[in-house]
């Protein structure tokens, strides 16, 4: 008999606190166990553990419990969890795999996690469901902090899985993303703003066939998880979802609408998915998985290939979740003890897809008890199925005076002697020792090592302790501590770093908005600085912390924010040497190095290049299918294809294009980072010339960056390599050589650049503002749609129209404004530069327009040429401008009030509008519609008079109005749609143009 | 199948723990006393999901009038889920009296 209790068993009688008793017992048999039972209620101890044969757990073991107990085992058939009792007459462990589920996002979520947060020594996660992206982040962390209890009770999984949202939770368990840059992007990311506006979604009690049949005909609605047997949730419009309901309910069918309303797992996610792409989980490096990971969108685990994971993390938010056939493929595939990670339901939905079938679920977490007491059931119920769970870690959770024998040994530990240094002279502590008495600083760097290894030490210690109980049957206390836990003990080496056109003028000729040469404001130009000059910043601060030694390697080099020199600025750069497995014994360093949060990366140093075991490849042979680039290097900048300056105009030949990838020469040149920079700018050159519908893109991550030979000093030539690995809509990746005479000095791999947003017109925009437009001319307005859905495409327009004061006001708007907001100044600005242009002056820069709302909604828009008043009109796609009023409105086929509403002489005018324009009869309505609207002045409904092409006339009893007619289709980027826009031409307003004096 | 005899207080309450034992037998059946008292989640550690078979059960009890999805749709879900067995009993009354 083993009795463990949580507060140290007979001597914890003393304690105020009741302590939860446990009892576990097993037996060669159910006979030999209800012989044991009665043992145990009788208070005798029995000591031997069978490997094999019935168990049982009983928490709270009182002798009307115990009894109940026996009749259980008396019957032979297994119990699972209820009534906090477990019996298994065979093992499900013995033959079969533990999975971890993570759920996803629940309408109740209850979490109690304080007190599993003080047992592993973290800070409580926040909790919040107030939305959706607080909430997913909220169960994010319980499932993190949940997931490190388990393992640090021993509790590890063979497999996992997820439910919606929580499948990225198993990415990270099965090490496919890692859990710090899933929590940056977290951090990051608006999960809000990842979402559909207006659809539902709803649970409904029946199966999948049946919510499919009641979906069919209807339209917009599709099924969005198959949960289990009894319940499948369908997405879709409000409306319809709420007929559906309807039916369903009256049919006796259970409807519960759900309170967060994104329209994952649907195919309507897709036009909202951008951001997603370019800043959530599918842009963060992956890894092929370290155990089986499943997939509830194919039920099946995961590729390996990680561009294929890739792929499939953005299905997952396209398609379904089946997660009732991933249980049931799992099940398939042997895995019998389902632990779900996190507090909630889905543990039902587990049991209603595996019901008959021998399983046991259990939830790490209860709103009904407190987090350790949840704990513990696990641990008794993977007993039970003959799992080793470390039961004394649940012991910490003892308070006051009353503790387990062991306990005081464990506050020994704290004080233990610090790990003795080996005495190997291979081991790279003691070599540095031994240089430190030549370098002191060097003392410094091994006392960080040391102390860093020794962390790391105690983790590994930690985790391999959780092996099988039975081998360690005195159990040693070790402090706790989860791989996340380990917090670097030792400070790291800080220094700054000034940022300035005048610390770094070379940073003028790397400004990204062109302005008029003699513009004054350095900020409207937004200089910034190129990655790569940010990572010879990093090399030169790692260099400084180490003296004597060469960087060898950048690996996973992150740029998070651009980091803009004006206004001047004082970033912060880091140093924190790290240890790591594969440093040691090869006399390397490794260091991370961080740039404020704009940039950071893992820095390998070595005291020479010889020193370094990867040798330089060869350089890569041609490509067979390659072919002159159509432009030169001189035409690059001077077309300014790169928008870089002479400081920053490296590559000097263009050699060859393939679809496979480009060359090119490079000379180097002087400024930190010229030579990758012009590296990167190969990529650009070869979207330009292979994929022009997005050619502008800038360097987002860099898996490796390897250092052969000292870098190539300023005047050499270079010959430059890219090998594009993968290019999609969003990002493209490289790899790529740089070699010097033949030999390769620099090698390549995994450089993602993420590509911009819009075609022909924001490349114009980009290369040459003053002479472009990214609103388009119609016959009576200007029009730009709202199809740039990424924030970094925004951000990048933005500063080509707006100049300071009209960013601050800008920055002012709250975010749901700041988009329409924009768009309108685009318009008008690309309006009033329009018609400058038509005066036959300009060119105008965008910066060098100001625009101001008038208290009428008028838009003011002032330049060096004088002023203009616009009228602006917007929709969520598009917005117009025009100079007098103007309306826009959509063609929508269903919509025939206007119609209905119609005179026969009126009818007989929109047929003649029909004839000139071909208009299908909603379109010549909707030019009606947007007519009346704009002459919507007076009481009176004005009555269509006159025709002439799409010039309308419309009439009431007082008066005349004279409309210019437009009709504006989508983008291709936008779902299909068409607008008509109407603007007044009659000369009745005030005049809304001028000349200043 | 429509009962024939007149529904009391007491016939509804049997019925619907005989429904119970039914759905937690997966689960080992059912173990405490059931009154107008007992909830649904905290007390029968049943899950939302289980009302989808009770709801069935109800329905070939008592006919397609006892229709716990209407009478769920009015509900919050923090109704649904500190669901009272005695509000199952008013409902089952409630509604097979319709029209009877």
């Amino acid at each position: 008999m083993r009795t463990v209790a949580a507060h140290g068993g007979a001597r914890a009688a003393a304690a105020t606190r009741e302590p939860e008793r446990m009892l576990l017992l097993a037996a060669r048999n159910t006979a030999e166990l209800a012989e044991r039972i009665d043992a145990a209620s009788a208070g005798e101890g029995v000591a031997a553990e069978p490997a094999s044969g019935p168990r049982l757990g009983v928490i709270d073991p009182t002798p009307e419990r115990l009894a109940l107990a026996r009749r259980i085992v008396t019957k032979g058939a297994p119990l699972r969890g209820r009534r906090d009792i477990w019996f298994s007459p065979e093992p499900l462990l013995a033959t079969g795999g533990l999975a971890f589920v993570f759920p996803g996002l629940e309408a109740d979520f209850d979490p109690r996690v304080e007190d599993i947060a003080a047992l592993l020594d973290v800070e409580v996660p926040e909790l919040s469901a107030h939305s959706v992206g607080r909430h997913a982040a909220s169960v994010f962390a319980v499932g993190g902090l949940l997931r490190d209890a388990l393992l640090a009770l021993g509790v590890r999984p063979d497999a996992v899985a997820g439910h919606s949202a929580g499948e990225w939770q198993a990415m990270i368990a099965g090490d496919i993303v890692s859990r710090s840059d899933f929590d940056g992007m977290v951090a990051r990311s608006d999960l809000d703003a990842l979402r559909i506006p207006g659809v539902e979604f709803v649970v409904l009690g029946c199966a999948p066939d049946r919510a499919a049949d009641a979906i069919t005909d209807r339209d917009g609605v599709v099924i969005s998880h198959e949960n289990s047997p009894s319940q499948t949730v369908i997405c879709g419009p409000s409306d319809e979802v709420a007929d559906i309901m309807s039916d369903l309910r009256s049919a006796g069918v259970l409807c519960q609408p759900l309170p967060f309303r994104s329209g994952f797992h649907t195919p309507m996610l897709a036009p909202y998915l951008g951001p997603f792409l370019t800043d959530g989980l599918p842009s963060l490096p992956m890894r092929t998985a370290s155990l089986p990971v499943w997939s509830a969108t194919t039920a099946r685990p995961f590729p390996d290939d990680p561009a294929a994971i890739r792929e499939l993390s953005v299905r997952h938010l396209l398609e379904p979740v089946r997660f009732s056939p991933l249980i049931r493929a799992m099940h398939d595939a042997g895995t019998r003890v389902f632990v779900q990670v996190g507090p909630g339901q889905l543990g039902s939905l587990i049991d209603d897809t595996l019901r008959g079938s021998p399983h046991l679920t259990i939830a790490a977490n209860s709103a009904h008890r407190s987090g350790i007491a949840q704990l513990r059931r696990v641990a008794a119920a993977v007993w039970v199925e003959g799992g080793a769970p470390d039961f004394a870690v649940l012991a910490r959770d003892a308070a006051g005076p009353a503790v387990h024998p062991t306990e005081a040994q464990r506050d020994d530990a704290a004080s233990r002697p610090v790990r003795a240094t080996p005495a190997d002279a291979d081991d790279p502590l003691v070599r540095l020792r031994e240089l430190s008495t030549s370098l002191p600083a060097l003392d410094d760097l091994r006392r960080l090592l040391a102390d860093t290894a020794d962390a790391v030490a105690d983790v590994v210690t930690a985790a391999r302790a959780a092996g099988p109980r039975d081998q360690r049957p005195h159990a040693t206390p070790r402090p706790i501590a989860a791989p996340q836990a380990v917090r670097p003990t030792v400070e790291p080496i800080r220094s700054t770093l000034d940022v300035s056109t005048a610390a770094m003028p070379y940073l003028l000729d790397h400004c990204m908005a062109a302005q008029r040469e003699d513009w004054q404001d350095e900020t409207d130009r937004r200089p910034v600085l190129p990655a790569t000059t940010m990572v010879a910043h990093m090399l030169d601060a790692a260099l400084a912390a180490v003296r004597g030694h060469v960087v060898i390697e950048v690996r996973n080099l992150r740029l998070r924010r651009w980091l803009v020199a004006a206004p001047p600025t004082r970033v912060d750069v880091t140093v924190r040497p790290v240890a790591t497995p594969d440093a040691t014994g090869t006399g390397r360093i490794m260091l991370a190095v961080s740039l404020g949060d704009f940039a950071d990366a893992e820095l390998v140093l070595a005291p020479s290049h010889d020193a370094v075991p990867h040798t330089a490849p060869d350089p890569w042979r041609p490509w067979p299918d390659k072919r002159a680039p159509r432009l030169t290097a001189r035409r690059l900048y001077d077309e300014r294809w790169m928008f870089h300056g002479p400081a920053f105009q490296g590559i000097t030949r263009s050699v060859a294009i393939a679809e496979q990838g480009m060359r090119g020469e490079i000379t180097v040149l002087d400024p930190p980072g010229a030579l990758l920079d012009n590296f990167g700018q190969l990529i650009g050159q070869w979207l330009v010339e292979r994929r022009p519908e997005r050619c502008i893109a800038f360097p987002a991550e860099i898996a490796s960056i390897r250092f052969h030979q000292p870098e190539p000093a300023p005047g050499t030539t270079v010959d430059a390599t890219i090998a594009v690995t993968d290019c999609r809509d969003e990002w493209i990746v490289v790899d790529g050589q740089l070699s010097v005479g033949g030999s390769v000095a620099i090698s390549v791999t995994g450089w993602r650049d993420f590509r911009i947003e819009g075609g022909e017109r924001v490349c114009a925009i980009h290369r040459f503002p003053q002479h472009n437009t990214l609103a388009a001319r119609q016959s009576a307005c200007w029009a730009v749609a709202d199809e740039w859905t990424s924030l970094a495409t925004r951000e990048f327009l933005r500063h080509k129209y707006l100049a300071a004061a009209e960013r601050a006001e800008y920055d002012r708007l709250a975010p749901t404004e700041r988009r329409r907001w924009l768009l309108a100044r685009i318009a008008a600005k690309d309006a009033a530069r329009g018609r400058v242009a038509d005066a036959g002056h300009g060119p105008l820069f965008p910066a060098e327009l100001r625009v101001r709302q008038d208290t009428a909604g008028c838009l003011s828009v002032t330049s060096a040429r004088g002023h203009q008043y616009l009228h602006v009109a917007q929709t969520h796609e598009i917005t117009v401008v025009g100079e007098r009023l103007i309306a826009v409105i959509e063609v929508v086929g269903g919509s025939l009030s206007v119609h209905q509403a119609m005179t026969s002489a009126e009818e007989a005018l929109l047929d003649r509008l029909r004839d000139v324009t071909s208009d299908p009869l909603p379109v010549a309505l909707a030019r009606l519609a947007a007519a009346r609207a704009v002459t919507a002045d007076t009481a009176d409904t004005a009555v269509l008079s006159d025709v002439a092409g799409r010039d309308l006339t419309l009439a009431t009893s007082e008066r005349e109005y004279r409309v210019r007619t437009d009709v504006i289709r989508n983008p291709d980027a936008l779902p299909a749609r068409q607008y008509a826009v109407a603007v007044r031409t009659d000369a009745t307003q005030a005049p809304t143009t001028g000349e200043t004096p | 199948m429509t009962t024939t005899h007149p529904l009391t207080e007491a016939s509804v309450l049997a019925d619907i723990t005989t429904m119970l034992a039914r759905v937690l037998d997966e689960y080992g059946g059912l173990d405490v006393e059931v009154t107008a008292d007992t909830t649904f989640h905290e007390d029968l550690g049943l899950e939302s999901i289980d009302l989808v078979e009770i709801g069935a059960l109800l329905a070939e009890r008592y006919g397609e009038r006892v229709n716990l999805a209407e009478f769920l749709a009015e509900k919050e879900l923090d109704d649904v889920i500190g669901l009272r067995i005695g509000t199952l009993v008013d409902f089952v009354l409630a509604a097979a009296g319709t029209g009877a």
